[in-house]
């Protein structure tokens, strides 16, 4: 049963950086557990926005997750290409079916990318029936094969803020525990704060 | 359901294809069968399976491993490549009108394996109302705990990392280290069938039903094709571009046909049958551009005959792709923009796929065969980190899936306004 929309500021809590990050209490078996991601290769950049206040904030998802079995997300450790996040912020949304999703639709899509500040979006901008800080979130979302948009789904969403040097990360790995084991989930998405330390043109594009 | 442990028998007598005439091509669709996968667990991997139509009980599967794509392409128009060698399924769990064949990837002949691990077979399977025919390409790959098994060719690999498969007379291949979920036998769904009445030939007749095919067949090359490939698309919105890099090209599976010589020796329509995977190096970007357009390459195609040492003269016909050119090109004439509404917001910046988990990009008529058979045939692509399709987004925009999916995980992508 999903609980009610907390107040998105409960939802930024978990603020954690990838030099702070170390396993604690196991080894992690690599990318096979019960944990499953539903995204494939690729990635979205967010140009620097206009009149941005540095450091801007960029928020990214699309990393829908499922589980065979409950599992306790623990933390993310971003592979950092290029320039590091003033701060980074992992938070769990979940979004129930279509059948349950009231008014409009769009409310209730994943994010792509957005410069709206978290707590506005969270609070605004998205419809969900949970939001919660990573760090300790039970997800018990059941893996569907083939799954389709109209069907639940839980997502995190990554915030960083962003200064001139941009920041790319072009993996996430999530460690979980289940079982009484650790496990890592290794995500080959790119998140991308554009800056002068960005220069590939296939990532941010120069007008 | 039945269980047929065939020995494991190392490379051995040919045997022939198919005798006679295709009386019907069937498809359908091939569920999983229950035991596959917990047979898998403890003895060969499964490698091929299928459901022939309902009332045909299978009696047998033969899987004939065909030269490796290099050995196809040198060879002169004319000319006989190398007689095929039939590797007998180490196990063949049958269930009424459905089998899987299980088989190492080290049972495989090393000449029938390329360079990154990928065999293309004919399957022969054997009913009690007549022979069917059909081909499958399978990837040799090894678990991270190195056990061996068959994937999908382009399944993705853990880390980029290879392993070392362990080859008949002493050979290794290098092939690719993937997830078990990424394993298991590759689903036949196209088959076609020997005529009931199959035609006195020269070397002699079979009965559709003769449970052990005639031996030693061989494919003569009639002649080669460059046909255009279809192998992404985009749909940019609102003055923005899109484009499509390949740095080294992995490659695609792309359809086969197939014809087959009625009894009194007419050749059939040519029919489609399941696909092949073929790549060659080479590398190309398009220029960005604001129209919806197709990304297209060249892919050489050969048309094969095939004759059996008896039961079979100039019985089948295939047009089987044995390579990439490097040769490229565009569409925008008729790429009309889709509606899909499985939409996530993203914000000015770029947006790109380049490696896949889950649905490659497919398109049935992708590969431009109508002129030549009266056919458009099939192209299956995973993205991949060297084949990139990549929007430039100047406003913000929605960007959607196909099929109902999000567009993170759909085969084929648009960008749409706010």
């Amino acid at each position: 049963m999903r609980r009610p929309l907390r107040a998105a500021a409960a939802a930024t809590v978990a603020v954690l950086f990838f030099a702070a990050c170390s396993p604690q209490g196991g080894h992690p078996d690599g990318t096979d557990g019960p944990l499953d991601s539903d995204l494939d290769g690729g990635g979205v950049s967010i140009a620097v926005p206009d009149h941005a206040d540095w450091p801007w904030q960029g928020t990214f998802g699309s990393l829908m997750i499922c589980a065979d079995e409950e599992v306790t997300l623990l933390w993310v450790e971003p592979h950092y290409r290029a320039g590091r996040p003033v701060t980074a912020t992992f938070t769990v949304r979940s979004v129930p079916e279509r059948a349950r999703r009231t008014g409009r639709q769009g409310p209730w899509s994943p994010v792509g990318s957005s410069t709206t500040p978290l707590e506005r979006l969270l609070g605004q901008e998205l419809r969900s029936t949970q939001v919660r800080p990573l760090g300790g979130a039970v997800v018990d979302e059941p893996c569907v094969p083939n799954s389709k948009a109209d069907d639940p789904y839980t997502e995190i969403l990554t915030t960083l803020a962003v200064d001139e040097a941009g920041v790319w990360i072009d993996r996430l790995d999530v460690h979980y525990r289940a079982g009484g084991r650790q496990h890592v989930l290794r995500v080959g998405w790119s998140y991308v704060g554009c800056g002068r330390a960005i220069t590939d043109p296939d990532v941010c594009w120069v007008d | 359901m039945r269980d047929k442990h065939g020995p494991p028998r190392r490379p051995g007598p040919r045997i022939g294809v198919v005798a006679a005439a295709i009386a019907l091509t069937v498809t359908s669709a091939a569920p999983a069968l229950a035991t596959e996968q917990s047979a898998s667990e403890t003895g060969p991997p499964a490698a091929v399976a299928g459901v022939l139509p309902a009332g045909a009980d299978v009696t047998g599967v033969r899987l004939i491993a065909m030269p490796a794509d290099p050995v196809l392409r040198r060879a002169a128009v004319g000319s006989t490549v190398a007689p095929l060698t039939e590797v007998r399924p180490a196990r063949l769990v049958i269930k009424d009108n459905g089998f899987t064949a299980y088989l190492s990837p080290e049972q495989a002949p090393a000449e029938a394996v390329d360079g990154r691990g990928i065999a293309f077979w004919q399957v022969l399977v054997q009913t009690d109302q007549g022979t069917y025919v059909s081909s499958a390409s399978l990837q040799a790959a090894v678990l991270p705990d190195g056990r061996s098994r068959w994937a999908r060719p382009d399944a993705p690999t853990v880390d980029q990392s290879r392993g070392r498969l362990r080859m008949q007379r002493g050979l290794t291949r290098s092939v690719p280290v993937v997830r078990a979920v990424n394993t298991g036998a590759v689903r036949l769904s196209a088959f076609g069938r020997v005529a009931t009445n199959a035609p006195a030939t020269r070397a002699g007749r079979t009965a559709a039903s003769d449970p052990q095919p005639p031996p030693g067949c061989s494919y003569r090359k009639l002649s080669t094709r460059v046909r255009s490939a279809t192998i992404g698309t985009t749909y940019p919105v609102g003055g923005d571009t899109a484009t499509m890099l390949v740095s080294s090209s992995t490659g695609a599976s792309y359809g086969v046909a197939f014809s087959m010589t009625d009894r009194k020796g007419k050749w059939g329509a040519f029919k489609a049958g399941q696909s092949k995977h073929t790549q060659s190096s080479w590398g190309f970007k398009w220029t960005p551009s604001a129209k919806s357009r197709s990304y297209r390459k060249g892919v050489e195609y050969g048309l094969f005959e095939t004759t059996c040492a008896r039961g079979c003269v100039k019985c089948q016909r295939q047009w089987i792709p044995i390579g990439e050119t490097g040769g490229t090109g565009a569409n925008t004439k008729g790429v009309n923009r889709p509606t899909w509404t499985k939409c996530a917001p993203v914000v000015k910046g770029q947006w790109w796929r380049d490696r896949s988990d889950g649905r490659a990009y497919d398109y049935n008529a992708g590969v431009k065969f109508a002129e030549v058979i009266g056919i458009d045939l099939s192209v299956n692509r995973q993205y991949n980190r060297s084949q990139k399709l990549v929007y430039h987004l100047k406003k913000a925009r929605r960007m959607c899936g196909s099929d109902g999916v999000w567009a993170s995980k759909a085969s084929k992508v648009m960008a749409r306004l706010r």
